[in-house]
């Protein structure tokens, strides 16, 4: 209500984000996890003296390094200027709130760069030994820049007692901090295992091929043993609510509306269970019969793993951009009930300088939609307000309002996942009357749609 | 006009981590250290697609092997760019934020094709390099290079263009609203600013200039090894340098009309800190330009130290003008300086000495790479080695 709002139609901002999002991890889970191949794979090739490692390490770096770290940068950046459009006050007090850990992982980041570069241009120029201590930096720096991101991302829903106390210290290592930090590395250490996967076996030389196969396919063994206890430490501390979200989903699956968090779960747990069984079947047991377009499935089902995984996240912190002290469409939860008292419209720098000199009810509550629910909801296309609002006329859905206005979770089952409506009673009237010109264009004839305005 | 007509976001009801002061100290210095290698490429790009299509028919003439140099060595410049970008890109968004996600937000598709085109141009700085440069050469793949270069440099100067709408349409916040209504969609581009087009082209040559003096520190750096050509190159950069700074000055003088008369007073005088940064970078000017025009006659190493650090010096004096612009245009509208403070003294601590480490290793680095180089190259193997 502080920003004007990107009006993305059909699409809505937060896919924009998601977009954005999931080209951006899994590029940069490729940097932090190619970082410790390389390393790793460097040690084995120093310690048997082995050429061909050597040499398929060489023909690789080019990819993984300049590639992936860069790229890795340039979409990080673009993740930061779509979370600034589509949520302006929940990046603002990311920053805000992390100024200097940000600044802190900008330093980590230019180490690792460098670092690559350097490991990159020094191939055959320096000694061996020489080589592979900068190859361990490397991995060291490329795990050190997740350290400060991970802190950022999990404070988003779980801030722990930052709520209350505002320091950064223990908003940054909070209760999902370590479980969330293992889980990460370890799908990391999982995507680069598969990427080399698909690069190895492309290897000419079979006997080497095979044996490249095996030791790429042990990168995929942390998750797979791990990967279900750090899960379960990981929800233990995810808030109660948001657990219960779940299961609430989990019991109405299919028909309710809170099921697209538990189809998420569901999802995420077939597919994972999917590339276990492949990865042990396939490669490790066979690693003879592991063929190129393998490989390739292979990494697909992986890259779909972690964008479900990541979508779950997301989707567990709504109705929060950080969990309890700021909603997703930029209201603090502090400033809830002192705008159901004053009106929205008044409240807020831009959304009361677009309401100014503004009388025309459905014109009003249009403001209050692109301010409220625009940042879950678009009016036609994902997640369409038309659709969600289905049967209900004017009088149903000012009294559906009314009931997402209240604090109370028996009164309001929607609270896991819409943020309760901040808005005077006038403004709901106005809210109805915008909704409900959506809901008849769908089935008024054209004639009749004109008109509507002049309500 | 009326007041309610102006529109401007309130700060975060947080504090900031350390002083305003310190704060826009960082901002000043990150965006410099964003500057340089950002000058590079975007002047780089051009002057090495220039160079290899003159000298697309002979490669071993100077003309092409400089094109090469140059062009081999942007993918290090871009990413250092980009890295360096985040700093300021991460002060401007605290201090400024209201402005700047305002304006973002007004220009958003636009602002985020940026990311586009970033990757397209970074992606074609490694295609002419190893799809072109590294295979063997040929009159017609020389030119295909230098084509590929220019629409790379293109896309980067497309970028540039980008951030000067931005930055600019966020100093302007009485135009916000109405913007807003004509349009929510992110659409609008601050094209009727009469400020935007002599900022952009001043910003757009002086990159040209610092692409000459980049090929003069590669002259420099192969001074002992090839004598002739390194005079070539810190000849030829600096004849770059000229040309670009000549052409500065009426774009320079039509940026200064171009903004509001109380400002430009200013710059002229008015403003006691303004008038002495101006003047002092109008003097160093002066020096740059003699000097360059010494290298040009004699090749003289010093001569071209001298317009080095004379033009090192210019480009820190015209961003903190430019910053001083910024905050002449926002004083009565966004306040930094009266958000309040908490300064995180463990935080700030933790990252001065973490930026220490990292000269210490970066130094280190260097180091390594260094010798790495000097021991392979006691004759030229490549021109991508050089440039490094
Ligand atoms: C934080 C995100 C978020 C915001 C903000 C939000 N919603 Fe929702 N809304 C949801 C989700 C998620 C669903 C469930 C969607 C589904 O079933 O696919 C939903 C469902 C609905 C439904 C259908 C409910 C039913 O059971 O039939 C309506 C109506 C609705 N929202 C209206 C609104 C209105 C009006 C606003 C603004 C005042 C709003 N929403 C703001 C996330 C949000």
């Amino acid at each position: 209500m502080n920003y004007p709002i990107w009006v993305v139609p059909y699409l809505g901002g937060p896919w924009v984000i998601g977009i954005m999002a999931i080209i951006h991890i899994f590029i940069s889970h490729f940097a932090v996890g190619g970082g410790a191949f390389l390393a790793l794979a460097e040690e084995l090739a120093y310690k048997r003296k082995d050429d061909r490692i050597y040499q398929y390490l060489k023909d690789h770096s080019r990819f993984f390094v300049l590639v992936t770290t860069v790229a890795g940068a340039a979409t990080g950046v673009g993740i930061w200027f779509t979370i600034s459009l589509v949520s302006p006050d929940g990046t603002g007090s990311l920053i805000q709130i992390f100024t200097l850990a940000w600044a802190l992982e900008y330093l980590f980041f230019a180490a690792e760069l460098a670092t690559a570069f350097v490991y990159y241009y020094t191939w055959d120029r320096i000694d061996k030994a020489a080589h592979l201590k900068i190859a361990r930096l490397y991995f060291i720096f490329s795990c050190f820049t997740l350290v400060i991101i991970n802190g950022i991302i999990t404070f988003m829903l779980t801030p722990g007692k930052w709520t209350q106390n505002h320091n950064w210290f223990d908003g940054f290592f909070n209760e999902t901090y370590w479980p969330s930090l293992l889980i990460r590395l370890s799908i990391m250490f999982a995507i680069a295992g598969m990427y080399a996967l698909v690069t190895s076996s492309r290897i000419k030389d079979p006997e080497f091929r095979t044996y490249m196969v095996r030791f790429c396919a042990k990168w995929l063994l942390p998750v797979f043993i791990l990967g279900p206890i750090l899960s379960l430490w990981y929800l233990h501390e995810v808030p109660q609510a948001t657990i219960d979200t779940i299961f609430t989903g989990i019991q109405t699956s299919g028909v309710g509306n809170f099921s697209i968090l538990a189809r998420a779960v569901y999802l995420s747990l077939v597919l994972s269970g999917t590339v276990i069984l492949f990865a042990f079947f396939g490669p490790y047991l066979n690693p003879r019969g592991f063929t190129f377009r393998i490989a390739i499935l292979f990494m697909i089902c992986g890259l779909a793993v972690t964008g479900t995984t990541e979508w779950m996240r997301e989707l567990l912190r709504k109705p929060y951009v950080i969990y309890d002290y700021m909603y997703s469409n930029g209201i603090r939860k502090a400033e809830i009930d002192k705008i159901s008292q004053t009106g929205f419209l008044q409240q807020g720098k831009w959304a009361s300088g677009l309401a100014q000199g503004q009388d025309n009810p459905t014109a009003r509550g249009e403001i209050v939609f692109k301010y409220q629910c625009m940042s879950c909801h678009t009016e036609k296309g994902y997640r369409a307000m038309q659709k969600m609002l289905g049967e209900r006329d004017r009088d149903s859905i000012q009294s559906f309002l009314q009931m997402l206005k209240e604090h109370d979770k028996d009164k309001n089952p929607y609270l896991g996942i819409m943020p309760p409506l901040a808005a005077n009673d006038d403004e709901i009237k106005d809210l109805a009357a915008y909704l409900s010109t959506l809901n008849q264009k769908n089935k008024v004839t054209p004639a009749a749609n004109i008109c509507l305005p002049a309500l | 006009m009326d007041i309610q007509s102006v529109v401007v976001p309130s700060y975060q009801p947080l504090p900031f981590p350390a002083p305003a002061w310190f704060l826009q100290v960082l901002l000043v210095l990150g965006f410099y250290l964003h500057a340089l290698p950002m000058n590079v490429i975007l002047g780089g790009g051009f002057i090495a697609s220039a160079l290899l299509f003159l000298g697309r028919n002979d490669k071993s003439s100077y003309t092409y092997r400089c094109g090469k140099a140059l062009a081999t060595s942007l993918p290090i410049f871009i990413s250092f760019a980009i890295t360096q970008g985040i700093v300021p890109l991460l002060f401007l968004q605290l201090l400024y934020g209201p402005a700047f996600y305002t304006s973002s937000i007004l220009m958003g598709i636009a602002w985020l094709s940026i990311i586009g085109f970033l990757l397209f141009s970074y992606y074609l700085s490694y295609i002419v390099i190893y799809k072109y440069l590294k295979k063997e050469y040929s009159p017609a793949r020389a030119s295909k290079a230098s084509l590929i270069l220019l629409v790379m440099a293109c896309g980067f100067a497309l970028i540039g263009f980008l951030f000067s709408n931005n930055m600019t349409l966020m100093l302007s916040p009485a135009k916000w609203l109405s913007i807003y209504k004509t349009s929510p969609f992110g659409t609008y581009l601050n094209i009727n600013e009469p400020q935007l087009l002599p900022r952009y082209l001043h910003m757009l040559v002086a990159s040209i200039a610092v692409a000459g003096m980049t090929l003069g520190c590669f002259g420099l750096y192969i001074k002992k090894r090839n004598l002739e050509f390194a005079q070539y190159m810190l000849k030829m950069g600096s004849k770059i340098f000229l040309a670009a700074t000549v052409m500065q000055l009426p774009i320079g003088f039509w940026f200064l009309k171009s903004i509001p008369i109380e400002m430009t007073q200013k710059f002229l005088g008015k403003d006691l800190i303004c008038g002495s940064v101006f003047g002092a970078s109008m003097l160093l000017t002066l020096v740059a330009i003699i000097a360059a025009a010494m290298v040009v006659v004699n090749a003289s190493t010093t001569s071209f130290k001298t317009a080095l650090i004379a033009n090192a010096l210019i480009i820190l004096l015209m961003i903190i003008n430019r910053h001083q612009l910024r905050l002449h245009y926002l004083a009565p509208y966004v306040k930094p300086d009266l958000v309040p403070v908490n300064t995180q003294w463990d935080l700030l601590i933790v990252f001065i000495v973490s930026a220490v480490a990292l000269i210490a290793y970066l130094i280190y680095l260097s180091k390594i790479s260094i010798r790495a180089y000097a021991q392979n190259n006691t004759q030229i193997k490549s021109e991508g080695a050089e440039s490094e």
